[in-house]
């Protein structure tokens, strides 16, 4: 009698923490739209340039910045992320000056995984892809072909130094621009690369390679961090901040080796993805304190 | 002592039996017990006393554990990392875990009684050899014990761990034909082979970050991070804390379902049920408890 009580209690108190929820992503969800109506008022560079101000005056005020961010996309259907929102997110990491952004996404593509032509094209812009899930980035940039000194004739007639145009062709041609680098992270960059490794190194145990990795834990431990970095072509530090979309904290297995220090924060469910709602992360990683085990 | 004789309210008592009733009860739990040394400067105490207080905690902890339901406790108490800190707190930390293991030793018959088994995971070649004994010795005796399983991470660090599991592969694998080498293989060498991953991990503090803790085996577990520092939990936060997970635990069901069954796909793939993987399994076993009987009857 008493336990049917209990568990009647039990759900009340769900029901009750859950009418909540909803209601608190409800106005979070209608905050969203007014904030994206406002954003339609203007076309994309005016908000580019507004953001980039905003994230520069933002950037002076922190102590520090992630160079790698994380974003962990879990199974969540309230939390759902699109191309778009993603593309966001990595202009906002550029234009802060974060070097690289790798992505988790753990839903199958049936239930709207994050797909690289997509998030191209919403992106529209500058794209490459290096090597395989490795991927260069870079907010478009205008760069006019009439700027090519060789073909306007500025070259001829010897004034290209001073007519501004060699100015302008500095900054598009010779300048290169900061690209984010970006990884796709995928099942098999996590626990099972550390099996690979594992497998790799049984093949070859005889040698006295291995065998003087073996007579030191240490050394063991630094030959399969850098054999993992070896194999998913790391060439940025581990990640120190890791966003989250899901309502519950979960790591979902994502690189179990490389993530022992990394801050993880969940991304507000319902929150409108813009500058500020970025930023917030950004102050509160730049909050934390490592200690490194002192 | 080890497990608390927690007087409960009677409001406290209501709401565990609430808790109890919910279902998506935690197997296992792992407690990061962190911001001994923040609560004992904000209480002008030294820091070795603040992390006595955390151990006081940490005997409430198990008490509520127990009385809730859950059969597996985790707790990260010393890193290897931590060996960095002054020679004069490493030196505290280290007498107070001697003192801790040598009352688990004398109060063997309280611990049997409340079906203890406490486990020590961790690189324990780096610590004094009294120590090392001792802890075999904390081990021996309550290894019969099976109500619940306290596992302390000491010297520990997950990429230790790791590195150990690779290593027991490559030093005992002899029989071993590379095929058999696979995530599940890695995992059945790691120090906590004979338990089940946490459920959730509930770490104080406010820290958000898992500071190389039990990483391989979290792939599905539910975090829960909180604001207040390890001496001050109360049986409200840790039963925030489990409310946490068992919604949670709704909502992760088919991601964990999912996983079980990859889990199951990758025992079929790397011949764990073979004569020779089954075998290798058995050796690193015998080799294990070889090294805990030859600690603990040494003198």
């Amino acid at each position: 009698m008493f336990v049917y009580l209990y568990q009647l209690m039990w759900l009340v108190l769900r029901i009750l923490v859950n009418v909540y929820e909803i209601l608190h992503f409800l106005f979070l969800r209608f905050q969203a739209i007014l904030l994206w109506s406002y954003d339609q008022q203007y076309n994309s560079t005016t908000i580019t340039r507004r953001d980039r101000a905003f994230l520069q005056r933002c950037k002076t005020e922190l102590t520090k910045l992630p160079r790698h961010l994380n974003i962990i996309i879990g199974t969540d259907p309230l939390a759902r992320v699109n191309e778009s929102v993603v593309a966001r997110i990595l202009s906002y990491a550029q234009i802060i000056g974060i070097d690289c952004v790798s992505l988790y996404d753990v839903r199958s593509e049936l239930n709207g995984q994050i797909l690289k032509e997509n998030l191209c094209k919403s992106s529209k812009s500058y794209w490459n892809e290096l090597q395989h899930n490795h991927y260069e980035w870079g907010l478009d940039i205008h760069a006019p072909e009439t700027k090519d000194l060789k073909t306007n004739g500025c070259m001829a007639n010897g004034v290209h130094s001073e007519n501004g145009s060699a100015c302008n062709g500095d900054v598009y041609q010779k300048k290169a621009p900061a690209y984010l680098k970006i990884y796709n992270i995928s099942g098999v960059d996590n626990r099972s690369l550390i099996a690979k490794i594992c497998r790799e190194l049984f093949q070859q145990r005889e040698s006295a390679k291995v065998q003087s990795l073996l007579a030191d834990r240490k050394q063991l431990e630094q030959h399969i961090s850098d054999e993992l970095a070896k194999h998913i072509q790391w060439s940025c530090v581990d990640p120190e901040l890791s966003i989250i979309f899901n309502r519950d904290i979960c790591t979902f297995g994502m690189l179990p080796w490389q993530t022992r220090f990394t801050e993880f924060h969940t991304f507000e469910t319902g929150r409108y993805v813009n500058a500020e709602s970025f930023v917030k992360l950004l102050y509160k990683y730049s909050k934390c304190e490592q200690r490194w085990g002192k | 002592m080890w497990i608390s004789d927690y007087k409960y309210k009677w409001h406290e008592i209501l709401a565990m039996k609430i808790m109890r009733s919910g279902g998506y009860i935690p197997r296992h739990i792992a407690f990061v017990m962190d911001g001994n040394r923040r609560y004992a400067k904000s209480q002008h105490l030294r820091n070795i006393e603040g992390h006595s207080h955390g151990f006081d905690k940490l005997s409430k902890c198990l008490r509520w554990c127990l009385d809730i339901g859950i059969k597996e406790v985790t707790t990260f108490a010393f890193s290897i990392e931590n060996f960095k800190r002054s020679e004069e707190e490493v030196k505290d930390l280290l007498d107070l875990a001697r003192e801790k293991f040598l009352n688990i030793i004398n109060d063997e018959a309280k611990l049997n009684e409340h079906g203890v088994r406490i486990l020590v995971i961790g690189n324990l070649n780096l610590l004094p050899e009294d120590l090392q004994k001792l802890i075999a010795k904390a081990m021996t005796i309550t290894e019969h014990n099976d109500k619940l399983f306290l596992n302390i991470a000491f010297s520990y660090t997950s990429r230790d761990e790791m590195t150990q599991s690779v290593e027991t592969i490559l030093k005992l694998g002899d029989e071993l034909q590379p095929e058999d080498i696979n995530e599940r293989l890695i995992e059945e060498c790691l120090y906590t082979r004979h338990s089940p991953p946490p459920d959730l991990l509930f770490r104080t503090s406010g820290e958000t970050r898992i500071s190389d803790f039990m990483m391989w085996q979290l792939s599905t577990t539910v975090i829960y991070f909180t604001n207040i520092f390890w001496p001050e939990i109360t049986l409200w936060n840790f039963l925030s804390g489990i409310f946490a997970y068992q919604r949670a635990s709704i909502r992760l069901e088919a991601f964990k379902r999912q996983k079980r069954l990859e889990h199951a796909q990758q025992a079929k793939n790397c011949n764990y049920y073979s004569d020779r993987v089954q075998l290798f399994l058995r050796t690193v076993d015998s080799y294990r408890k070889k090294v805990l009987v030859s600690l603990s009857t040494s003198n």
